[in-house]
Order: C-alpha cells, then structure tokens, then sequence
C-alpha cells in the first residue's frame, strides 16, 4: 500500500513532462507521411497525392548523393570521435590542477563558445582564415605562403572539425569533471596508501570512474552521424568547397527552398532518424554489454 | 511523513503549471479564432448588402449608388501611426475611396505578412476564398486550376482607368502573359518595375585624385582597377585596396550588387537567364557558347589581381559592405538605388567617398548591354461568388490614382499622412516599366527650373535632398544617398543608353522541381572554378554537356514550351 502511493507521487511527477513529450514530440510525429506524398501545403496532409517511396528513393538517385552522403558522414564521423576524446582529455588534465579557483575558472571559459550561435562564430572564423586574417599572418613569420584555407578542398574539412570541437568541448568536459567528482575519495586514499602515484591513479581510478560517462555520451552522440552540422557549414561553405562539405543538410534545404520539396526534406529526415534510431540500439546494447550501463 | 507531503506538493505545483499553461494557451487559442470568426457575419451582412445593389457599375471612377462591400485577405502591419479608433480598414485612405466610388473593404482574416500565402493555400484548400485576394504566381495557378476565381478580361476592359492600363501597355505586352489563362484576365498584376541593371559605382574623388579618365570600356575599367590597386588611392600609405568587387554567385542575379553581368554581356553572355538565342532557340544563359569567351576574360581579370582575391569566400552582401564602408574600394557593380545601401555607409567614415554612377563598360556601339527582369510579381485576384469584381479594380483605380498624386482631392490627405501609404487596403503596386527614369525627369525638371511645384508630392522630399547635399555635399549620407541615387543613378536607367535583353522565362518548371538544386550546384560550381583558375575555360563544354544530361536538355524544352505560350 505504502510503495503504491510512493510510486503514484512520483508519476505525478512524471506526468508533465511525458505530457509534453507527448504534445511535441510524439503527435507532431503525424506528419512523417509527409515522407510519403508530394505534399502541397495548400492541400494539406489529407489531399495531397501519395507517391510511396518516390522521395526515398529520390534522395539515392541525385547525381551527387554519393559525395553528399559520404561527405555528411566523414565530417560527422570525425567531429564524434574529436568531440569525444578532447573533453576526456581536457577534463583529466584539468582534475590534476590544485586551485580549485583556477580550474573553475577555466570550465567556465571553455564552456562559452558553446553558447554563440554559427552565425556569429562563422563571421570570426571567415575573419581569421582570411587571405590577411590572423593565421595568415602568423604563417607569414615563418615564410608561408597566404592560404586561402575557406576556399580550399583540403582545409575546410579540419576547420570544420576544428572549430566545432572549440566551440562544443567546454560541455564534454564539464559532464566529464562531474563524474571524476562522483568519484568515491576512499579509493584515492586507498591507492595512495598502496604507493599509486598521480599517473597510476589517473590510469586505474579516474579512468575506470568515468568509462560509464564516455559510454553514454558516446552513445548519445552515435545518434548523431549523420547530423555533420548544417548551422556551421552553411554559414561557412562556398561553391568552391561544396565537393568536401556538402552535406544531406545542406544539399536538402538548397532543394527544399528553392523548390519547396516538403516531402523530399521529411524522407530525408526520416531516414536520418532511422539511422540515428538503429544506431542508439546498437550503442546502447554495446554500453549494456560492455560497461554493465541501463536505463531499463 | 513531511517528506512525504512536500513530494506530493511538488508533483501537485508541476501539475499545476502545466495545466494553468495549457489553460493560458488555450485562451490564447480562443482569442485568435474570434476575430476570424467575426468576419464571416460580416461576410454574410455583405451578401444581403450586395443583393440590394441595383446594378453593376462599370464606370473606371463612377459611383455606385449603394454602398458594396468586399472581404479580403489582409496582412498585420504597424498600425501604430492610425489616430484612434480608426482600423486596417477604416481610416482616412478607405473612407477617401468610399466617398469616391462607395467600396468599402472588410477583413476576411488578418495574419502576419511571413505566413500570409499560407493562409491564402489553406482558404484556396478549403474552398472557401474571401471576396478579393492579394497572391503569388504560384497561388494564381492553383485558383485558376481549382477554378475559384473570376474572369476579369471584360470587367478590366470596361472598368479599369486609363492610368492602370497605361501603366500595364508600358511592359509591352510583357506584363499581362503571367495573368492570362486561355486567353482570360484571370488577375490583375502588380509590377516589378525596370531599370534595376548594374551600373559601374566608382569613387569620383579617387579618380580625380589619381588624375583618371572616367569609365567607359571595359579596358577603362581595368585600368581604373589597377590604379585603385597600386597608386593608393585612399593615402595611407598601404597597398590596402582592392579593385573590383563580386559575387560568389559570378553573375546573373538581377538588381543585386556585385553581379559580373556587365561583363559577360559584353560578349553576348547571360549567364543564369532564359533567352533565346540567334536562331530563336530558347537557351540557358549560363550554358551558351558565348560563355566561354566571356569567362576566359573574367578569369584573367582574376588571375591578373583586377577582381578581389578572396571574392569566393566573403558573405554576398554582408562581407563586400564591410568593405565598401572601410573605403577599402572604389569600384563595385550595382544598381541605381546602391546609394543608399551599401555605398552611403563608406560616408559615414569618409564624407569625401563621392560614388559616382557610369554606364560602364560599353559595347562597340557605346551601349551597356543589360537583361529585364521578370515585370510581374504579385496578383490581385476576385472571386467568382463576388457578386461585383468591378468594385475591386474601381477600388484599385482611386488608390493608384491617388497614390501617384494625379488625383487633387486626394494630395490633402496624403500630405497630411506621410508615411502611412502602408494603410491602403489593396497592397498591389502598379507602376510604369520605366518608373524609376520618370522619377528622374520630373525632378530633374524641377531642379532645372528651381522650383517643385509641379513635383508630384512624393517626390518633393527628393528635391529637398538634392538640394541639401548640393549646400554640403556628403555631409549627411542620408541626404546624399537619396540625391545621388535618384538624381545620378536613376539618370542611368534611360533607356538610350542601354541595349536590353529580354529573358523569355522566369517560372518553374516540372523537372525544375527534381533537378534544379544539382544542376544549379554544378552550375555555381563551375562558374567560380573557372573564375578563380581551378579549371580550365576548356571544361566548360564538358560542363554544358553534363548540365543536359543531368535534365538541362529537359528542362530546356519544357522552358520553351512555356515560352511558346
């Protein structure tokens, strides 16, 4: 009787937010049929024509959908695997600082970039890769020749990954400094007491800590593989660099403005989820297996 | 136990606030239908009204005995500057025209200007379209598919005025092809005036201070270029400035800054538009064989430094403003209206940046080579359950009538409300191809004989400014934008001086719809590779031959098709 009326609290608890989660995220779902018409707004969902699989299929047919997708995936691929390793490393580096008042201060500062928008950053980015931009500059001390790095096939894939790991680690890390926190101190003891050193606990206490947080935010970011970032290329790319930046994204809202596809962009974002979808399964029975981590 | 009841306190508050915010967006909910809602019985007031009407009117200006009243799709604006009391569709403008021809205007919906075409698709979905309507080509096609409107051809004959149809005839039969339907008036359009081509924007006091020529071939423009480049123009002492501004997009993009057209044109290149070739094939600019001279030449004058270096990689707009207003340059591409924005704001940092217009570069036969644009953009549509469409072309005759200033008993009131021309009802401009050079010739007239009193009212404020920065020239960049572009600028846009190229095709077609964004990728691709020297001029023709197969051979026909109606 006791845990009835304990467990019914905390459904209350929950009801809002699955309400809401209901009301945006589950009815809005309708509209993936969209995926399967040739939709005209004027029409509506109900009158427009079906065309089954047209616009799937449609997205494998495009001459460049070869470069797009790989181009989408590479990109994403990398910022994944960048955007994962660089907070863990940045985060063990900063748990060795002792000022506590200088580690903070640090998070803080790293964590800014994560809250400027792409139009803004792009702006500053276009700005220090220019032909008389900062980098430049410095590269002219040592005799380089100018760059044009935003108009050149082999740079922009690492400025694009470069520049987003700058920007979103500052979030990683503090995540990862979170759950070194979380760590139980009595184990540090115990290990110094054992003779460990700074290195070897590193090696055998804060790592193994923090394994199920990299698990997770692995996971969750294995979601993302197919999302490459269209805010930061769209505000970054020129035609001249589409060959190794133009993504899904990019390539569908070019089509979906210009010719109002709104079946073309939902297939698109269909298939993106399913992925995604697929994806999570796989990583979360991986981090099951692997690291004991679940949420059912 | 306390725990226990502030957990349930806890699930009670979230609780409460979702609900009491569901609660507040319903109401919200409630209060965007009820004036929706209204409308409808004013609509049904309007059918028993109508019914008493005894007979149509037909007269351009006459009025009708009873009052009529139409519905109509209107879009939420800044009313802040209507006296109280007054509305949308009751203020000083819509009482002029009741007094004058007894229409008056009722709000079917009202909805922001960003999601005004839905609103129309969703009325056109359900059938159910107000009285009068205010839409895109798109839209029209659609009404007239879903046979939801009425045929004007009679009632514009008979009913429109003499200044409207004028107006129209200055297109030359161009205008009225995008409202014609088997050979019926299915809309009146609004127009998209000409005269928006690139002129050659150059810094006056920079050739006077390097002792230059003004422009007139493209020879004089790249020794212009190479002046600005190297003889430090702005006298700072650093090889800072740079010579010819341009688009990423190359050219072809109509009445916007930066474009190359005047350059390709020289060789008979349209890159980006539709038009028909020697032989009267109809042919996409960007793919005709006179491309590859012209590109060559544009390529050199990168290769050689004329054009900007970093061209490629700077925002269209934004980027090149900036530099335009740190007086890094003195030479862009542009229309008429550039003084206002972005030249003027290189004033704001140097009074003495003194853009002067030239018609250049010219061809051979000393003419600047320019495209139209598409004259059409919005239409005016009625529907077929109106009882009286004449009333909607009357209502639209005294608005354009008085809103040019040829009507005397309407300049009292237009004098006495500046500034709110937005209040008109009927939001559909109509005006003379070459508007924008006729602006010109009245003031230049009144500047010739120093006095505005036979200025129309609207342009006064234009007289005043050039006299204004006349006193003080530069001093306050607003004065001299509005007297340099309608004064040097619009003087450009005669018709003399230019040899014009009319696009045979603005629309869309089917296969666009599939293949347009790969063949467009391929063509901005292409074009700027080319330019900036990644490829050689000699792959154009493979690109001309992949452009057909990836659908360009298909669209093309389709386009023709489309031309031939």
């Amino acid at each position: 009787m006791r845990n009835r009326s304990e467990s019914l609290i905390y459904h209350l608890m929950l009801l809002p937010g699955m309400l809401v989660l209901f009301l945006f995220s589950i009815i809005p779902m309708a509209g993936i049929v969209i995926a399967f018409q040739k939709f005209v707004p004027a029409k509506g969902v109900l009158h427009s024509a079906w065309v089954g699989m047209d616009n799937l299929a449609f997205m494998f047919q495009i001459p460049d959908s070869r470069q797009v997708f790989l181009n989408t995936i590479i990109i994403a691929a990398m910022k994944v695997v960048a955007g994962l390793a660089v907070p863990i490393i940045f985060a063990l580096v900063l748990n060795e600082l002792r000022s506590s008042w200088f580690k903070r201060t640090i998070q803080t500062i790293v964590y800014i970039p994560h809250f400027i928008s792409w139009v803004i950053l792009a702006g500053i980015i276009t700005n220090l890769f220019s032909l008389d931009g900062i980098v430049n500059q410095l590269l002219s001390l040592f005799g380089v020749d100018p760059v044009m790095f935003l108009a050149s096939n082999f740079w922009f894939r690492p400025i694009l990954i470069g520049t987003d790991v700058w920007k979103e680690f500052g979030f990683g890390t503090i995540v990862y400094l979170a759950a070194i926190a979380g760590i139980n101190p009595n184990l540090y003891e115990a290990a110094v007491i054992d003779g460990a050193g700074r290195f070897k606990q590193l090696m055998y206490i804060t790592l193994p800590g923090v394994v199920p947080t990299i698990i997770l935010l692995s996971t969750l970011s294995l979601g993302n593989i197919l999302n490459a970032g269209f805010d930061q290329i769209f505000n970054l790319y020129n035609p001249l660099v589409y060959e190794s930046s133009d993504i899904v994204d990019t390539y569908v809202f070019r089509v979906g403005l210009v010719e109002m596809q709104y079946g073309l962009a939902t297939a698109v974002g269909l298939l993106k989820s399913i992925v995604a979808f697929l994806l999570i399964i796989i990583s979360y029975m991986l981090a099951r297996k692997l690291s004991n981590y679940r949420i059912f | 136990m306390k725990f226990r009841s502030s957990k349930w306190l806890l699930a009670g508050a979230l609780l409460t606030g979702l609900l009491s915010g569901c609660a507040s967006t319903g109401n919200e909910g409630k209060a965007s239908t009820t004036p929706a809602s209204t409308p409808t019985a004013a609509a049904i007031e309007t059918q028993t009204a109508v019914n008493v009407v005894p007979s149509p009117n037909f007269e351009p200006f006459g009025k009708y005995e009873e009052p009529v009243t139409f519905t109509m799709g209107l879009t939420k604006g800044d009313y802040s500057k209507l006296p109280q009391g007054d509305t949308p569709v009751d203020n000083v403008f819509t009482r002029f025209i009741l007094n004058k021809v007894n229409v008056k205007v009722e709000p079917a919906w009202e909805i922001d200007a960003s999601a005004y075409q839905q609103k129309v698709a969703i009325s056109l979905a359900g059938g159910d379209i107000p009285d009068v309507l205010v839409v895109d080509q798109k839209t029209l096609n659609q009404l007239v598919e879903s046979d939801l409107i009425a045929d004007l051809s009679k009632i514009y004959e008979q009913t429109a005025s003499p200044l409207l149809k004028e107006q129209y005839a200055s297109y030359n039969g161009r205008i009225m092809n995008a409202a014609t339907f088997d050979g019926k008036l299915m809309a009146l359009p609004g127009t998209q005036v000409g005269g928006q081509h690139n002129l050659l924007w150059v810094r006056q006091d920079w050739l006077n201070k390097l002792q230059l020529q003004p422009p007139q071939t493209l020879t004089d423009v790249v020794g212009i270029a190479q002046a600005f480049i190297s003889q430090d123009p702005d006298g700072n002492n650093k090889a800072d400035t740079l010579g010819l501004l341009a688009d990423p997009g190359i050219a072809g993009y109509y009445n916007t800054f930066h474009g190359l057209d005047t350059i390709f044109s020289l060789y008979g290149a349209y890159p980006r538009q539709w038009i028909k070739d020697q032989s009267g094939h109809v042919i996409y600019g960007s793919t005709a064989p006179e491309m590859k001279a012209a590109l060559t030449e544009v390529s050199k004058l990168y290769k050689d430094g004329i054009i900007d270096k970093q061209f490629a990689v700077r925002k269209p707009g934004e980027d090149a403003g900036a530099i335009i207003a740190s007086g890094k340059v003195g030479l862009v591409f542009g229309p008429w209206w550039g003084p206002y924005w972005p030249l003027s704001d290189a004033l704001k940092n140097d009074p003495k940046a003194d853009w002067k217009p030239f018609l250049a570069p010219l061809d051979e036969n000393g003419k600047l080579r320019v495209y139209t644009q598409n004259p059409n953009n919005l239409f005016l549509v009625v529907s077929k359950k109106f009882a009286h469409p004449e009333a909607a072309i009357k209502f639209l005759n005294v608005q354009n009538q008085a809103r040019y200033g040829l009507d005397p008993d309407a300049l009292d009131m237009i004098l006495k409300n500046q500034g709110t021309d937005g209040y008109w009802p009927i939001q559909l401009q109509v005006d003379y191809e070459d508007a924008v050079h006729r602006t010109y010739t009245s003031l230049k007239e009144a500047i010739d004989t120093g006095s505005d009193a036979n200025l129309r009212h609207d342009f006064k404020a234009m007289y005043e400014a050039y006299k204004k920065n006349l006193e003080n020239p530069g001093a306050d960049p607003t004065v001299w934008a509005e007297a340099t572009a309608r004064y040097d600028g619009e003087a450009l846009t005669f018709s003399d001086g230019l040899t014009k190229v009319d696009p045979v095709f603005f629309g869309r077609t089917a296969t666009m719809e599939t293949k347009w964004a790969t063949l467009e990728k391929l063509e901005n691709e292409t074009l700027i590779k080319i330019v900036i020297g990644d490829m050689p001029v000699e792959k154009f023709d493979d690109f001309v031959q992949q452009w057909n197969k990836l659908g360009g051979n298909e669209i093309t026909q389709e386009v023709a098709a489309a031309a031939a109606q």
